[in-house]
């Protein structure tokens, strides 16, 4: 069974029809992919009476183009203007559950790598606790630039290999 | 936790799926499974119920099950291949120095 990953994060319940039975499945929060989720009681009738087996589903987590998962972490490319990564600022970064305004220091260099504690995925049978997110840092020029600006750091280019 | 290890013999796993059992026999001839002396595992139930379905939908018969199923198994892996290797854009292999982040919610 498919879920993505905002179903793994809050946890879901999915009808399924198995034969002419239609059941609830409950997914806890922060099942991964392969991770079997058991139905105690689903599965075939027993022989002679004998009680119903159980029914595993595998379930399987849609990667997210976005994240990156790591057991319970998450990871995620972060653009940053190289004005803003330069002199400080702050920068927007999603997460599984809303986006958030990651501060950005003076002089983070492309690569520079955030921990942000606490917005990772659930930790599966302990509730209240998740794992980290780690947003990693992408220089990009900002967009526009007009021809003054491009002139402007012409000048300042040209003044650092005086 | 499961008894994903236990293996099942040839009539349990015929009378699970629903099939006759010689041609269970034929299938592992074939090499559709590859069951042990010991018996069939839970994924090679699960693949024959896959045969089943092809057999009695599609009409194909056991040769062109295997390769069917055989595609399909790649077909998987590559799948999962995939997955992985995407992920692995994001990998951090040691990270020395990461800071830990101030940040709010965007409101």
């Amino acid at each position: 069974m498919e879920i993505t990953i905002e179903e793994a994060f809050h946890g879901t319940t999915r009808g399924l029809l198995i034969g002419d039975r239609r059941i609830e499945a409950r997914i806890p929060p922060g099942v991964r992919s392969g991770s079997r989720v058991r139905l105690a009681g689903q599965g075939s009738p027993g022989v002679a009476g004998a009680s119903a087996g159980d029914l595993y589903l595998i379930v399987e987590v849609v990667p997210h183009p976005g994240f990156a998962r790591d057991g319970d972490d998450l990871r995620a490319d972060v653009r940053v203007d190289f004005y803003t990564a330069a002199v400080g600022g702050e920068a927007r970064v999603p997460t599984i559950d809303g986006a958030v305004t990651l501060k950005i220091p003076p002089r983070t260099q492309s690569d520079r790598t955030f921990r942000l504690k606490g917005k990772g995925m659930p930790r599966p049978g302990r509730p209240g606790e998740r794992g980290d997110m780690w947003a990693r840092v992408r220089l990009v020029l900002p967009e526009p630039m007009n021809d003054a600006e491009i002139e402007g750091l012409r000048k300042l280019a040209e003044a650092r290999t005086k | 936790m499961t008894d994903g290890d236990k293996l099942l013999d040839a009539e349990e796993v015929a009378r699970l799926t629903r099939i006759d059992v010689t041609l269970v026999g034929h299938y592992a001839e074939i090499g559709l499974v590859t069951p042990s002396a010991e018996g069939y595992t839970e994924v090679e139930v699960a693949e024959l119920r896959r045969a089943r379905r092809l057999d009695e939908d599609l009409g194909l018969d056991p040769e062109a099950v295997e390769i069917v199923l055989r595609m399909a198994r790649r077909i998987r892996e590559l799948s999962a291949e995939l997955r992985r290797l995407e992920s692995e854009r994001f990998a951090v292999r040691d990270v020395p120095d990461w800071l830990e982040a101030e940040w709010e919610d965007c409101r």
